[in-house]
């Protein structure tokens, strides 16, 4: 069982991550904070019982599902004002919401070269080009290259295969260098 | 290869954004994180167990005793007693049946005595050789 320095020590240690992550889905530093306090939260209340080395994982998977409850109540809102709305499009497709996030089309202005912005630009881009990924993509990567998760780990964090976590984490390498590469970043 | 260097790389930059996240929402993780342990649940106070002693244990010889029973010399005596009585029964009982048997054994001898001097023994009976052992016996005994 976690003591409660443990339970402390570990929300000090992720929140940070935490709160990147929950920005990077939601784009939202206000929705992604109470993303984080819910997540954090529920850690406390219904597992605080475990023992410290499983905390990580639970707590990927208590944030990813708060994402993605964020999207449902999302949906619901928009789905409501779609039907109370003269001008609602009837053309939305029913399914997972987290399949129909496209990324937002920003400007791509290509930068001339790495060496000519500051490091702090070159960070910038890059969480940009992170939250551009579709949100599986985008998932699997984080957790497996930034939580350091083995495979095993982050298919069961995100609740899918061995084989799907393999195909999302290597679509999100190919498509992020290929859009830092397109602004002028090259790793 | 190529992709864990290049993730690499990317982790270094995301390490780096996360260490860098303004003072406001800082402050709000830390109130999070505060409120989240606020609803920590209060951990279980540690029991006391009770370990019930079996009544035959030799106190002394086999350790401490962790029961609440009264250690005076009467109890060590009634618990000395407890083991001993099955003991006594069993031997008193093979005694009283060793003594039984004993007085069966005579009481047949003394039947059949007493019908050799009366002459009530059937004719088959001197023909068996069993019959013959115990005379053999008895006079040899005599």
């Amino acid at each position: 069982m976690a003591t409660r320095e443990e339970l402390s020590g570990f929300l000090a240690g992720v929140e940070r991550r935490a709160f990147k992550q929950a920005v990077f889905a939601v784009r939202d530093s206000d929705h992604a904070l109470d993303i984080v306090q819910d997540a954090m939260i529920k850690l406390t209340e219904n597992y605080s019982d475990r023992p410290a080395a499983e905390l990580p994982l639970l707590f990927t998977r208590i944030l990813q599902n708060a994402i993605h409850d964020f999207f449902r109540r999302q949906k619901v809102r928009s789905t409501w004002v779609t039907l109370f709305s003269a001008f609602g499009n009837p053309d939305d497709e029913d399914g997972d919401p987290l399949e129909h996030i496209e990324a937002v089309a920003g400007s791509l202005e290509a930068e001339s070269a790495a060496d000519q912005v500051s490091r702090e630009q070159v960070v910038h881009i890059i969480e940009e080009e992170i939250a551009r990924l579709p949100a599986r993509q985008r998932e699997a990567f984080l957790l497996r290259y930034w939580e350091d998760f083995d495979v095993a780990e982050t298919a069961a964090a995100m609740g899918c295969s061995e084989g799907s976590v393999k195909t999302h984490c290597s679509r999100a390498t190919h498509a992020l260098a290929r859009a830092l590469r397109a602004r002028g970043i090259t790793l | 290869m190529k992709q864990e260097i290049f993730a690499f790389h990317i982790r270094q930059a995301l390490n780096e954004g996360a260490a860098h996240i303004d003072y406001k929402s800082q402050l709000r993780l830390a109130k999070a994180r505060e409120a989240a342990l606020a609803r920590l649940k209060p951990s279980p106070r540690p029991q006391t167990i009770s370990v019930r002693v079996p009544t035959l244990q030799l106190g002394t010889a086999a350790g401490p005793s962790l029961g609440s029973a009264p250690e005076g010399g009467l109890w060590r005596w009634l618990r000395g007693a407890g083991l001993a009585a099955p003991l006594i029964v069993l031997v008193v009982g093979f005694i009283g049946i060793y003594q039984w048997q004993q007085m069966r054994s005579i009481e047949a001898l003394a039947n059949m005595d007493f019908a050799v001097l009366m002459d009530e023994t059937p004719v088959e009976t001197y023909a068996d050789r069993a019959f013959s052992a115990v005379l053999a016996g008895d006079t040899g005994s005599n």
